[in-house]
């Protein structure tokens, strides 16, 4: 780090509680498992936390992650699909780690990745959203990138807002 | 404490709904232990102000990270110039950087999107039946971003609708209220 680093401002950074990553890689043609599996997840009324879908080379990846509460239920019924349970994989348990706001700023992705990088912590995922840039992690790597977070950027004093204390559930 | 919400909405509720066309997508796959490398890479691009639209990025078993970057088309040239000169991979190698131009993006958000089932499976249901292909996207929070293939926006647009409430005017460069700096390199 470069003597006159400045620590970058954050409005705050959140974790999740344990989630339960599904990775799976389809064929850019032919059946995609990836919707197959949106479905029945909303067909179970599981909600999806965080999803990205990319396309690199042959394939369409797809990465899903729900309530580990509801990992029993979803390894079954991938595993009752050929098709899912063929190209399915999991990792859990991960959490999400979303620090706000990035204002579109390269900075704010570059110092993050640098960060975690330097702490030699696999990002599973990566995503931005409107205001936040949220990290799938192992979620026995959080405490640690949180630290590692630390040497980059500057989080508000605040303990509550490190982890939400409201969930909301839809009926 | 759990909040249990009921959702009746004859179509799924949006806010901030927005099309942005002339885009580009550069993307590459950095190796094993390189995500610092990448890290730096943006900070050295950033220090031109430039600015992304979207970033997702997929880990990989051996800890190597494929990152897609989204940015302006109009900055395209800039980005890729200096990512190429900083990277310094030879485009032929398997971690070259690759440039998707032009493609559009749709995004919008909604209330508790993240914390309610069905939503994936609507907007990318209603996308499937009507064979529009879908480049990039990330469910992240209460936000939805779709990257499209040239002129696949308008035409998802009108499918999208169908299904999820969508104004009658959309965004295109304005800005959504609730951003802030976004997209001001525009």
């Amino acid at each position: 780090m470069p003597a006159h680093f400045q620590k970058i401002q954050t409005g705050g950074v959140k974790v999740s509680d344990k989630l339960l990553r599904i990775h799976i890689a389809d064929p850019l043609q032919g059946e995609k498992s990836a919707d197959r599996l949106c479905r029945i997840l909303a067909e179970e009324k599981i909600s999806i936390v965080f999803l990205t879908m990319d396309r690199t080379g042959v394939h369409r990846r797809t990465s899903c992650c729900v309530d580990i509460a509801h990992e029993k239920r979803v390894r079954a019924l991938i595993e009752s699909e050929k098709a899912l349970r063929e190209r399915a994989c999991f990792t859990g348990a991960v959490g999400l780690l979303s620090m706000f706001p990035h204002q579109s700023q390269l900075q704010v992705l570059g110092g993050s990745l640098l960060a975690l990088g330097e702490a030699n912590l696999p990002i599973l995922d990566l995503s931005s959203s409107l205001a936040a840039l949220s990290f799938v992690l192992r979620y026995t790597d959080l405490e640690t990138a949180l630290t590692a977070l630390g040497r980059f950027f500057l989080f508000p004093a605040d303990p509550v807002q490190l982890r939400s204390s409201v969930h909301v559930r839809q009926e | 404490m759990e909040t249990v919400a009921v959702y009746c909405e004859p179509k799924l509720r949006t806010y901030g709904f927005k099309k942005v066309t002339d885009l580009s997508l550069l993307s590459w796959t950095a190796g094993p232990n390189q995500t610092a490398a990448c890290g730096l890479m943006f900070q050295k691009l950033g220090e031109t102000g430039l600015r992304f639209r979207l970033v997702v990025a997929h880990g990989s078993e051996n800890r190597g990270i494929t990152i897609h970057l989204l940015l302006d088309r109009g900055m395209e040239a800039v980005a890729q110039g200096r990512l190429q000169g900083i990277w310094g991979r030879p485009p032929e190698s398997d971690q070259a950087i690759h440039c998707l131009s032009p493609v559009e993006m749709l995004f919008f958000h909604g209330p508790h999107y993240g914390d309610r089932y069905g939503i994936a499976d609507l907007v990318f249901g209603v996308l499937a039946h009507e064979s529009i292909s879908v480049v990039l996207s990330a469910c992240s929070a209460s936000s939805i971003y779709l990257v499209l293939p040239h002129k696949e926006a308008q035409h998802a647009v009108a499918v999208l609708s169908e299904a999820i409430e969508i104004p009658k005017e959309i965004g295109t460069r304005g800005k959504d209220p609730r951003e802030k700096t976004i997209h001001d390199c525009t």
